[in-house]
Parts: structure tokens; sequence; C-alpha cells
């Protein structure tokens, strides 16, 4: 076995999820008696407790963000090559720190932090291939907000000339960063393209998700016949657990959590006289963002029935 | 003192480290206790993952490998790599991908279990240097301020020199040499590929006549054009990348062979 094959192995190793792990064996609840006389570097602790990255409200293309917690053991890094504004969608590359399977369709790039306080971290010194062939696409309304137990982070950015190195690389109009592209790192691109196809086809299933939300509210509306012109005046409302408020201009709707609920279980839902349409059920977090079609919006109803329920 | 029972959970231990940044040190005792019986027990089935699936024998786990590299005593180790997996958990991306899952007992545990084997594994990869080897010659590349600077320089396509991939590629190719070329076959291809090879590497084959020498160097001939058709076919190497092989490569094995066969020369 070479070492690209030994590599290849231990890349399958780390990005195996976890299926049948017995984790009442490994994560045991014994009674802990004695002290541990570990040494920790407390202060770099809490340095490290004290960086942040800002969750991208508006990407830019260059920008490298994160979906982190991963769908697999690996990390899930893209860089922003693109914006539809039109579609409302963005167009993701794909980056992998194994950077040993280079073929010709890839482009090496280095992460640049965002500032000084986070330049340190392990993410800045490792080399990375932008896969352009694998790329994705993400709904743009995502940025500013989280997926449901996920968070997209901006983690930094790539150069300008970087980006325009793989619009050519993809177009075929100069060669990627290796050369070889049969053999492993055949396997290696066909491993990738099942993860990203897997991450592409749980965001389809998010858009279908919303597109449901929109379509049972655009039923509601034909059903309720009322005035258009009385719906679109309410754009905004409260009640004990949560605030909204409507951005008609971009077809969004902002959810923003009672503080103390942030991070517990629950379902945010409109709750109707024959049946209910649910909005969000999960992770409760400070910022929830719907894309609601503006067609389909109506006010009065999110003001007196928009309900949240707590299932923790 | 005894902390809240509810609060012995891992992931609750880590829930209350990353809101109030610090726990008191009964917590931090509780965690670092978790979080070593993790490690051993992620570090006993991974190594045997690995023995399966790369063949690696050992009589030992990944972190009493990763400890031997390190040629350090275990407890101490042991110790090390506990404060490593912390600051890992800590930094910003780790940190923020685990907020959103500590409230969820499994999925948190099971994320954190993935977490531990693939840091073990990242520890492992950096002390083998086998594996790493094209790690440090890109490493020589431009970094942090450096690196920023020339991105204000303007030089931002140059950042990559071309020669430094071409290195993983020759590296690549030497693999795939060794690996398909039998040692007692390696004069053929000083014979046919090297400059003045017919004359310069006949010694290889010792007292032998020319006639001889070219009897069985001929029955060879068309491995070695075999060998370089599935380099260029099934690999993907251009004549460059072959070129750049014998020149920095080949001809180097050659002469070693040469000098170690070829005695009367000395």
């Amino acid at each position: 076995m070479n070492r690209l094959e030994e590599l290849f192995e231990l890349y399958k190793l780390m990005k195996e999820p976890l299926e049948d792990i017995p984790l009442e064996d490994i994560f045991v609840d014994t009674n802990i008696e004695g002290q541990e006389k570990v040494n920790l570097p407390k202060e770099k602790i809490e340095n490290e407790l004290n960086k942040d990255f800002e969750i991208p409200e508006k990407p830019e293309v260059g920008d490298v963000i994160e979906i982190t917690p991963s769908i697999d053991g690996l990390p899930l890094l893209f860089v922003v090559w693109d914006i539809n504004p039109n579609a409302g969608e963005v167009r993701l590359v794909p980056l992998s720190e194994f950077y040993q399977f280079a073929t010709p369709d890839d482009v090496l790039v280095k992460i640049l932090p965002p500032n000084e306080e986070l330049k340190d971290l392990d993410l800045y010194k490792k080399t990375y291939i932008a896969q352009p062939k694998l790329f994705i696409w993400f709904p743009l309304s995502w940025f500013s907000q989280i997926l449901p137990d996920r968070v997209v982070l901006k983690v930094g950015k790539i150069p300008l000339g970087k980006i325009q190195e793989i619009w050519e690389v993809y177009k075929g109009w100069r060669k990627g960063a290796g050369k070889i592209r049969g053999g492993i790192k055949k396997e290696f691109k066909k491993e990738e393209a099942r993860r990203y196809g897997t991450l592409q086809a749980m965001v389809l299933k998010e858009m279908e998700e919303t597109q449901k939300i929109n379509a049972l509210l655009k039923e509601l509306k034909a059903q309720r016949k009322l005035a258009k012109a009385a719906d679109q005046e309410t754009t905004s409302g409260w009640n004990e657990n949560l605030m909204w408020r409507y951005y008609p201009e971009k077809g969004l709707l902002v959810i923003e959590t009672r503080p103390d609920l942030v991070g517990r279980l629950g379902k945010i839902f409109l709750e109707l006289e024959d049946k209910i349409i649910e909005l969000w059920n999960g992770l409760l977090l400070p910022r929830i963002t719907l894309p609601i079609n503006p067609e389909n919006f109506i006010g009065d109803i999110f003001k007196t029935n928009l309900r949240l329920q707590l299932l923790d | 003192m005894m902390g809240d029972l509810s609060k012995t959970d891992i992931c609750e231990l880590l829930r209350e480290l990353f809101a109030d940044g610090n726990l008191d040190n009964q917590s931090w005792n509780l965690l670092i206790v978790r979080l070593k019986g993790v490690i051993k027990i992620v570090s006993a089935k991974t190594t045997s993952l690995l023995q399966k699936s790369l063949g690696v024998s050992s009589a030992t786990d990944l972190v009493e490998a990763i400890c031997a590299k390190r040629r350090m005593d275990k407890n101490q180790c042991l110790e090390d790599i506990v404060s490593e997996l912390i600051l890992k958990l800590v930094s910003p991306n780790t940190r923020r991908g685990l907020e959103v899952l500590t409230s969820k007992p499994v999925e948190c545990k099971r994320y954190l279990y993935t977490l531990v084997r693939n840091f073990l594994i990242d520890l492992w990869r950096k002390e083998t240097k086998t594996l790493v080897v094209e790690d440090l010659e890109i490493q020589q590349s431009p970094e942090g301020e450096e690196f920023v600077q020339r991105l204000k320089e303007g030089e931002i396509l140059t950042i990559f020199p071309k020669k430094e991939i071409e290195a993983l590629e020759i590296i690549h190719l030497k693999e795939i040499f060794h690996k398909e070329v039998p040692p007692e076959d390696f004069k053929y291809f000083c014979y046919f590929l090297l400059k003045d090879g017919k004359e310069v590497y006949k010694c290889l084959w010792g007292n032998k006549s020319q006639t001889a020498i070219y009897k069985d160097a001929s029955r060879k001939k068309d491995k070695v054009i075999k060998f370089l058709e599935r380099l260029r076919d099934q690999y993907g190497f251009d004549l460059e990348d072959v070129r750049t092989f014998v020149i920095n490569y080949l001809s180097e094995l050659c002469e070693q062979l040469r000098l170690k066969t070829c005695k009367e020369e000395k």
C-alpha cells in the first residue's frame, strides 16, 4: 500500500459517520473519585473561548464558510464562488484538506483569517484543494439563519485571484493543481462527490420543507379570501415567547426567540382552527429566518396565531 | 464539594464550559476523567479499524502508538493529549458545532466520538512522517503575515509555485515505480532510459558479453515500455513528469546501483 492509498484509507475512516456505536459503553457514567492531575493550559482555553466567528448575513464571493457540525466526521468547508440574487442562491465550492489527491480539476488554496485574533487557528495553517467540479447550490437566505441543528460560519476568505483561477480551471482554460486524474485519486473524487451529493440532497429536502410551508400558506390565503391590502399591512408582531418581523422586499420572515428559551428544543407554528402549519421544529435559535413568498404572507394570521411550544 | 449530578454528563459539562467560559474544579476534574475515558475507548476501537484497513501491525493502541512516536511517558503523554483535545473542543468552529448539539445527548455524544476519533487520527498522521512528507514541503510556502504581505504585493497567483505541485506527482511516481518494478529489474530502466545507458550500465550484468546483455535486455524492453504506457494511460502522468522522474530520481538510483555493483570501476 503506497502513501496515497494509506491516506485514502485514513480519509475514509475519518469521514465514516457513526452508525451502531454503543454510546453507553463509551460515555459510561461512573462515579468519579480522587483528583485528576492534568495541568490544563487554562489561559489558552480562555483565549480560545473568547474567539468567535460571525454568521455571514450577506455572503460575498471569496468568503470561506464552514457548516458545523458536519454531516460526517470531516469538516464541511466551502468557498463562495458565485452569487445569483435572482434565484436566491449561492454556488459553493468544497474545500478539502486532503490536497495530496489534487487532480487537474482542483486549485490549491490557503484560507486567510478574518482577523488577527484568529490567525493562529489550525484552519489557516493547512493547504486545501478547491474542487469546482463538485460545487453545490445553497439558498441565499440560509446565510442569515441556521439550518436545523447546524450553523453556518464565516471562517475566512480566499483572494479573488484564486476565485479567478477556480473559474479558469473549471472552464478548462488552465490546468489545476495535480496532473494525475486516475487510480486512487479517482476513488477519492467519487467519495467526495458522494459527500457533497448527500449535503445537496439535505439542502434540497430543507428547501422542499420551506416550499411546503409556502404552499400551505398559499392555500390558506386562498381559503380566507381576505383583502390583500389588509394582510400586507401587518409586518411585525410579538407574544410572550417570540418576536417576528417580515421583510417583503427580501421575502424573509425573521423570528426572534425569547433569550431564556434559546438552546431549548421547541416547535414554532401557526395554530389555526382546523390545522397547524409547522414553521420550525428543533433547537430554538436566537434568530430563525424563513423564506416566505410575499404573495403567500398573511400578516394578521402571524400576529394572532403564531405559537411556540417547548418540546424538552 | 460534589457538583450537580446532571452535570456529570460530558455534553452538559461542555455546555457549561462554553456558556460560562470556565468550570469549577470539580467539573474540570469530571470533564478530564470523561475525556480520558473516551480517548482510551476510541483509541482502542480506532486501532482495530486501522489495523484492518491499513494492515498496521501493532500490539498497542493508537494513543500508545502516538506516545511511542513522541517518546513520552504514557501518563504525561495522555495528559498532553487531553489538554490538546480540550483546546480543540473550545476552538471557535468546533465549539460552535458542539453548542448546537449539547442539548441533544445522543447526537452530541456521537459527534463527540467522531471528533475524538479524528483528532487522534490527526495526531497520528502528524507523528508518522510517512504520511506527512508532502505536508512538510507545503509548509515551506509563505504563511501568516508574509503570506498576506505577498498577497498585497500582487503575488496572488504565484503563491503556490508550480514546482511544489510537481514534487507531489514525482513522489507519487516514485511510489508506483517501487511498487511495480522489482529491484532486480531496475537495471533495465537504467539501460534503456538513461543517456548512454547501454554503455554506462552494461557493467550491471557483470562479465556477460555484449551480445548476451543485448539479448537479455531486449526481452525486458517491452516491460519497460509497458510500464511507461501505464504511467501515461492508467496514472495520467505526462512526458514532462516522466522526464523529471528520470532526471531527478532514476539517474541517482542507477548511479547508486552502479557504484554498488560495478566494483571494478570504483
